[in-house]
């Protein structure tokens, strides 16, 4: 065990290694920051292609209908109109497809609804129009006439599973139901898919518990609210080949959905990343780049669609809901000696999210465990991922329950998890939460609580994935050295892996410059996401320093005549160990290499998959509440995070801090809602809240770090495991305030207040 | 956004020879923060945009201890926020500009076009009822001025006949022993709508703690701003107990007719009202008893 806390107050000093100056561990600042804070950085929007017309869609007023016409003909006849595509024309200009092609075809031809199919939620796309302004083609959507006959709309997912509930999709089978649990049924409806886990024998850990708890939590949809909205240019050229600019987490990912979604080959399309603002999971392709091609093979001009903010909340990929019921059996002693839980996930018009309930276990040491788990289809829009998707649904019930029997037994929930956590290899869970603790003062914080104020602790779990990823790392002339790939950098990665390739090749981060390649120029790479970036391509680009660190070491022992072995790197130069007399310079040597038998120093790097270890994320939160209007206030906030290795602190803070807003903002104010209607409520930021900075204190962040083998340097993801703790933390400090646990959110005031009051009235 | 042309008058008389000419296919602008909204949304699709901002008039901001304090149509909510005047004489009306939105926001609204919006949760609105303001209107025959609380008239309607222009508000001083206070209910800190507002100005008897005259006004809790002269009642001539504010907030909330909408409950409403108009109370009369 070497967990090391490090401090997060962050120094731009350099700190001094045998190796010379460490380029990893750095606190450097972006190296786009300068382009992001002066406007020079290109985003979608900024792109202007001469000939450009914009794309606007016409979308369902309703959530559930049936469509009994469309008549494109008068938006088809406005002048300034270049495309109109609706299921009809698609058809049609699918019309030459061979009957065997009928099967690959079916992707594009369910892009709209048909006439006589449904819209199944309020916002679905009904046809989409290109014209010389957005105006002309808003307003051409406006020509475009629909009849449609409206539907019953199911909207709860806890009506949508019974019997007699208005089916989504008609053609869902219903499936056999549970016969124990909050919704045991002979027959479950409206399920869009199911996970079911069962290790031990969860009965007989009840039988063996002295107290069971049971409860139910409700969280409702929520958006990753991106500052950058969904947008894409496309044009095809005479040939039919297709250039693709987007505000994605992954162009590979994008030409490969083009591909399979619009029959083009893969070698035809032509990706280009532009700078994103943002995607939390959301920006993988398919809301607006599929439609974007369509019109503009259509069009034969460039088409720019630019989603506004209504639009994303209409149609794009939210985070699902889910109502989970947790059951959990405790001896006197502490001990865990069950838990189960009872699970349905929101998930609209698709599907995914059932399996996170699995992470209701925790990082606890719980022999029986029992999962069912559905998926529910409502009439609303599919859902995405956002941020360690699923697990703040699935830690608000599984922490805030551990909170509640803690209080109930009179037990300390720190010391409580502490006695049940799991231990193992390349894992710190315990001093995690360890050093959130002693940050926070956790022991002594009874004498820092006044009246109406609680403090909770929750912790979170998420072990990053890791992907395909490769690199060419060149060093030049000058001595620079130049990193190309095909990463898009969401979070500041690009920053990390010049720090990574700095550190290898012995040069100062300064020195070293990024580029982003399209799909075409780039070596393929996974998409950003899933916390895999600084995992896959840290080791990608490492491997690439070194391939070209082996060529340097090589010319310099040609050059000073001596074996490779007795060579160090450092300091941008090459010397003799225990020679400071004998060196040449990394410059000299890119020099060198022009003229040499093996040509210019480039290195590669790839790597696949490797599995990384489990980081926890574990925070504190003090709150206070107006117990007259319900308002809740966060007054301290703290987090612990085991980052594996921080190759820059700073920008682990960052994502430690922007994690942590998100997860406590979903249980304080966001919420996708929707009227009886299936309307969707509140498409605005106007009603669909995110804090800003005044709703949140400074946060004191803890980082811990237990490397991990297979990560470089002993890096861990980290992007995601920050969001997981916070709804439970909230939720659980509220519930020491109040004396109420409520376990819906997110904590409105009102809902507070009446939870306080319906309390009172006990 | 559809297209329009935009037009720039230089006196109140230019401005409402266009008015006149254009009629309801002209909208005025002052910091656009509403207007430009409504245009994007095509809520609002002016032909002509008359922008207010060069007219002198508009651009007023005076005090004077005998008149009081003129605003400007065009005087913009952060002018009001940071006024030590504003603050010394209607800390309420210092509260209620500082609430909102953002200080890029405040540095472009307007009170006057918050007024002209007529938003039933207008943050300017009830502390400008409280301390019985007055509008002045300019028209083809001249100008009139009319109290403040008939200028709205209802949600996004008010008194103003299609070739008027609000020229400004004007504020009566306050009395001696005065103090005011507004409060807003929100789920954020900043940046967010009012789920209730309400806004108190009392002022005392001399050298004791008898209020002499509270007026009391409530927002976002019925189509337009409203009075309590019920709970004002209740207040004046008495000492502020504890037993005369719990009156006065009840009065308050049974007169408030909110609506339930996706922000809060009518009921919820109905209760801040309570909870709010006895905090305003309370503050006001702090306020006023440092004088």
């Amino acid at each position: 065990m070497t967990a090391t806390e490090t401090k997060t107050t962050t120094t731009n000093g350099r700190t001094d290694g045998a190796n010379g100056v460490h380029q990893i561990g750095r606190s450097v600042p972006r190296i786009d920051a300068l382009d992001k804070v002066t406007g020079r950085a290109q985003y979608t929007a900024d792109l202007h292609l001469p000939g450009t017309c914009y794309g606007a869609f016409l979308r369902s007023p309703h959530a559930h209908a049936r469509v009994v016409s469309i008549d494109t003909s008068e938006a088809e006849r406005m002048p300034g109109v270049v495309a109109v595509i609706s299921a009809a024309s698609i058809a049609r200009d699918l019309a030459i497809v061979v009957e065997e092609e009928m099967h690959a075809a079916r992707r594009v031809l369910s892009l709209f609804p048909n006439v006589g199919g449904k819209v199944t939620y309020h916002g679905q796309k009904i046809a989409a129009v290109a014209a010389a302004t957005k105006e002309l083609a808003e307003e051409a959507c406006e020509r475009i006439k629909v009849e449609y006959e409206v539907l019953p709309p199911v909207i709860d997912v806890r009506e949508a599973v019974k019997e007699g509930a208005p089916l989504v999709h008609d053609e869902t089978k219903p499936v056999d139901g549970l016969d124990h649990g909050p919704f045991a049924a002979p027959t479950l409806f409206n399920i869009a898919g199911q996970n079911h886990r069962n290790e031990g024998d969860v009965d007989a850990g009840f039988r063996e518990a002295d107290r069971i708890f049971e409860d139910t939590y409700v969280i409702p949809r929520a958006h990753q609210t991106y500052i950058e909205p969904q947008s894409t240019v496309a044009d095809v050229a005479r040939d039919g080949s297709v250039t693709v600019w987007t505000s994605t987490q992954g162009h590979f990912a994008v030409r490969s959905n083009l591909a399979n979604s619009l029959r083009i080959p893969l070698s035809k399309i032509n990706v280009i990343g532009m700078t994103i603002g943002g995607g939390f999971g959301a920006k993988f392709g398919g809301i607006v780049d599929t439609y974007c091609v369509l019109l503009a093979q259509k069009a034969r001009r460039p088409v720019k669609i630019i989603y506004t903010r209504e639009e994303e909340f209409l149609d794009a990929k939210p985070a699902p809901g889910a109502v989970i019921t947790v059951k959990t059996g405790v001896k006197e002693d502490g001990t865990i000696t069950a838990r189960q839980a009872w699970a349905l996930w929101d998930t609209g018009v698709g599907s995914g999210g059932c399996y996170a309930t699995n992470r209701v276990k925790g990082v606890y040491k719980i022999e029986h465990f029992k999962v069912d788990a559905y998926d529910v289809h409502t009439n609303k829009p599919a859902p995405g991922a956002y941020r360690a998707p699923g697990a703040p649904q699935a830690t608000f019930a599984g922490e805030t329950q551990l909170n509640r029997i803690c209080a109930a037994m009179g037990w300390d929930p720190v010391e409580f998890r502490l006695k049940n956590m799991r231990e193992g290899d390349q894992i710190a869970f315990k001093e995690t939460l360890q050093a959130v603790a002693d940050r926070a003062g956790w022991a002594k914080r009874q004498s820092k609580t006044g009246p109406n104020e609680g403090w909770g602790v929750a912790v979170g779990e998420w072990t990053n994935g890791a992907g395909p990823a490769s690199a060419v790392v060149s060093v030049h002339e000058d001595g620079k050295v130049h990193v190309f790939y095909g990463l898009m950098d969401l979070t500041g990665t690009d920053t990390a892996m010049a720090q990574i390739a700095a550190e290898v090749l012995g040069v100062r981060y300064e020195d070293v410059t990024v580029s982003r390649g399209d799909t075409n120029s780039a070596p393929f790479g996974t998409a950003s996401g899933g916390s895999v970036v600084t995992f896959s391509f840290g080791n990608a680009v490492k491997r690439a320093a070194e391939d070209a660190k082996k060529r340097l070491l090589e010319l310099a022992a040609d050059h000073l005549e001596v074996a490779v072995e007795d060579l160090e790197l450092a300091n941008g130069r090459v010397s003799v160990k225990g020679n400071d007399e004998s060196l040449v310079t990394v410059a000299q040597l890119g020099q060198m290499a022009l003229r040499s038998k093996g040509g210019p120093i480039v290195g590669h790097g790839s790597f696949a998959s490797e599995p990384s270890a489990t980081t926890t994320a574990a925070q504190i939160v003090k709150v206070s509440f107006d117990p007259d209007t319900g308002q809740v206030r966060l007054r301290k906030l703290y987090g612990s995070l085991d980052v594996g290795k921080a190759l820059n602190p700073m920008a682990c803070e960052g994502q430690m801090e922007g994690g942590l807003v998100q997860g406590f903002a979903w249980g304080l104010m966001e919420q996708m809602r929707y009227a009886e209607d299936g309307r969707n409520w509140n498409p605005g930021l106007l009603d669909y809240r995110v804090p800003t900075t005044l709703d949140f204190p400074d946060i004191e962040s803890v980082m811990v770090e237990m490397p991990t083998k297979n990560g470089p340097f002993g890096v861990k993801g980290i992007g995601e495991p920050p969001i997981a703790p916070g709804v439970a933390c909230l939720v659980s400090a509220v519930a020491d305030a109040t004396g109420v646990w409520i376990n819906e959110v997110p904590l409105t005031p009102e809902r507070v207040l009446h939870a306080i009051k319906a309390n009172g009235k006990k | 956004m559809r297209d329009f042309e935009y037009l720039a008058p230089r006196s109140i008389g230019e401005a409402v020879a266009l008015l006149q000419q254009h009629g309801a296919k002209a909208r005025c602008l002052a910091g656009g923060t509403d207007l430009v909204l409504m245009m994007t949304d095509k809520i609002a699709t002016p032909a002509y945009v008359i922008d207010i901002k060069h007219i002198p008039e508009l651009n007023v901001f005076e005090w004077d201890p005998t008149g009081g304090l003129t605003i400007g149509a065009a005087v913009p909510f952060r002018i009001l926020e940071r006024s030590d005047v504003v603050q010394r004489h209607y800390p309420g009306m210092a509260e209620s500009a500082g609430e909102v939105g953002s200080w890029q926001i405040r540095n472009l609204a307007t009170p006057g076009g918050n007024l002209c919006t007529a938003s039933p949760s207008a943050e300017i609105a009830p502390i400008l009822w409280a301390l019985d303001a007055q509008v002045t209107i300019a028209g083809p025959n001249g100008s009139r001025r009319i109290p403040v609380q008939q200028f709205v008239t209802g949600v996004r309607r008010t008194a103003l006949e299609p070739e008027e222009l609000l020229v400004d508000i004007r504020v009566p001083p306050p009395g001696e022993r005065a103090g005011s206070h507004y409060i807003k209910l929100k789920e954020r800190q900043k940046m967010d709508i009012a789920f209730v507002g309400v806004a108190a100005a009392v002022e005392l008897e001399p050298g004791d703690g008898v209020i002499r005259e509270a007026k009391i006004a409530l927002g976002a809790v019925a189509p337009t701003p409203i009075r309590v002269p019920k709970a004002e009642a209740t207040l004046r001539g008495q000492r502020l107990t504890d037993e005369r504010l719990e009156e006065a907030g009840r009065e308050a909330a049974d007169a408030a007719k909110p609506i339930t909408d996706v922000r809060a409950s009518a009921e919820y409403r109905k209760e801040m009202v309570h909870v709010l108009t006895k905090r305003a109370i309370r503050q006001a009369v702090a306020i006023a008893t440092q004088h």
